[in-house]
């Protein structure tokens, strides 16, 4: 071997080893922040029949309101984005709901990645009867990741439905929301 | 004029110590969780998903749909900056160095097969990613804001491949969602998959939008292959091996895979700072 192949292999050798101990470094960070984190997720499990986590969100005329806010009603809460076509599909159910059960439903349609001024012009066009609001994911406990993901919780606080996705209006309404906010209603009764 | 020697070696390694530097963290595999924090403010150079479970930082392409998607608000200035900066620094040396899909075709190509070569029919499809560029990622973003991310939703094949797969094991529930996109952009996925194996980067020839942007930069980079016209003798050799529809070494569609350097007869041709 030459002397100058000897001095390549040695320095393709060096860079390979100094690239093996970036690349593990920084995994080994990453690895290491992620878990010394506080978690970003619910802290308490999101699932039915459990209590539903409360938390705080923005209303569009910039005040703060808390889920529990509205205990004693029939929550339908629902986490959407302007540029997800399941979301906005399914919008129309929502206002139909809230008119059908003006007293005793409360629907929350909790935006959850779009700039403030795109939700006031979509109010303004839209006029819908249901209330918006808007939430930075980082301060949700709900797994917002993938959404449309809607949550109908009881009057005493407690998840009844959860949704992950959505199909069109009259599917979501006829099979999914407006059943189980009947049933919710009809228990009441008993 | 400072020149960098690349081999095929070296331009892997950046290639493949790109790829998990985008996707570096782990807890987002182990979890499923896409990392929310600081990081993924900056966007990545190469068309790397949002959504791998992994990945730091965020898509251009992604970014770009989601900005443009709100152009009556405000103009995307950060991306778009973010965009130009990448553009004239770099150009299609994201494509040849930065990439990660790219890394993954390249190595699907090695598999032995039969393999179609360039002709002035692939030269006529590499303007499909100009269109799609135009379409899926301005003009629908900006009037039809319901589909603020139209390339991402309809025809993206990465988001399937880094997304949708590493999400899928540790979120069960996302298998239920799945619909008519995901049969479409994973019949892209699929069709790419095969059409790598027998014909060079099909992706980034004919379909990727961010190819067509950095593609717009190309003559003006910063960095790049370049000629020295002093030893050129105009032999054409370069054009001739190269397995992309060029007209000339370092134009738009040069992937700056650096081939030409070691086979050009006078040495003419190097990789370097342009300017």
């Amino acid at each position: 071997m030459s002397f100058k192949s000897f001095k390549k292999n040695k320095l393709k050798k060096i860079i390979i080893l100094s690239f093996l101990f970036i690349s593990l470094s920084l995994i080994c960070l990453t690895s290491l922040s992620g878990c010394i984190d506080s978690p970003t997720e619910e802290s308490t499990e999101v699932k039915e029949g459990s209590a539903a986590p409360d938390f705080t969100f923005s209303l569009l005329d910039k005040s703060d309101a808390k889920l529990s806010d509205y205990e004693g009603r029939i929550v339908l809460l629902n986490f959407w984005g302007l540029g997800c076509p399941p979301c906005i599909m399914e919008l129309p159910a929502f206002e139909t709901l809230q008119r059908e059960f003006p007293d005793d439903l409360t629907v929350l349609a909790i935006n959850c990645q779009d700039p403030v001024v795109a939700l006031e012009y979509f109010k303004e066009k839209s006029n819908p009867t249901f209330t918006i609001g808007y939430v930075d994911s980082k301060n949700c406990p709900y797994p917002i990741q993938s959404i449309p993901y809607t949550v109908i919780i009881d009057k005493e606080g407690n998840i009844s439905l959860i949704q992950i996705g959505a199909g069109s209006a009259e599917v979501m309404y006829n099979n999914i929301y407006k059943p189980a906010i009947v049933s919710l209603l009809e228990k009441e009764k008993k | 004029m400072v020149n960098f020697e690349i081999t095929a070696f070296r331009r892997k390694l950046i290639q493949f110590f790109t790829a998990i530097l985008y996707n570096v963290w782990l807890p987002g595999f182990v979890n499923g969780k896409i990392y929310n924090g600081p990081l993924k403010g900056v966007c990545v150079p190469g068309l790397n998903c949002y959504s791998c479970p992994g990945a730091l930082g965020s898509c251009p392409i992604g970014s770009l749909q989601d900005g443009l998607s709100f152009l009556r608000f405000r103009i995307p200035f950060y991306v778009i900056g973010t965009l130009t900066l990448f553009g004239i620094v770099f150009g299609r040396v994201v494509c040849g160095f930065l990439c990660p899909f790219g890394l993954i075709q390249e190595i699907l190509y090695k598999i032995p097969s039969p393999k179609i070569k360039k002709s002035k029919y692939t030269r006529a499809l590499s303007y499909l990613k100009y269109v799609i560029l135009a379409v899926f990622v301005i003009l629908l973003p900006i009037f039809l804001r319901r589909m603020s991310s139209a390339f991402c939703i309809y025809l993206c094949p990465v988001g399937i491949l880094e997304g949708t797969f590493f999400l899928l094991p540790t979120n069960p529930y996302l298998a239920e969602l799945l619909g008519s996109y995901f049969v479409i952009k994973l019949s892209i996925l699929i069709i790419v998959i095969l059409a790598s194996i027998i014909h060079i980067r099909p992706f980034c020839r004919y379909i990727c939008p961010l190819g067509a942007i950095y593609a717009l930069f190309a003559k003006w980079s910063f960095l790049g292959v370049k000629i020295d016209t002093d030893k050129c003798n105009n032999c054409n050799k370069c054009i001739r091996i190269c397995s992309f529809d060029i007209k000339k070494v370092g134009d738009s569609e040069c992937i700056q895979c650096c081939e030409c350097v070691k086979q050009c007869p006078k040495e003419a041709i190097s990789f370097g700072i342009k300017y």
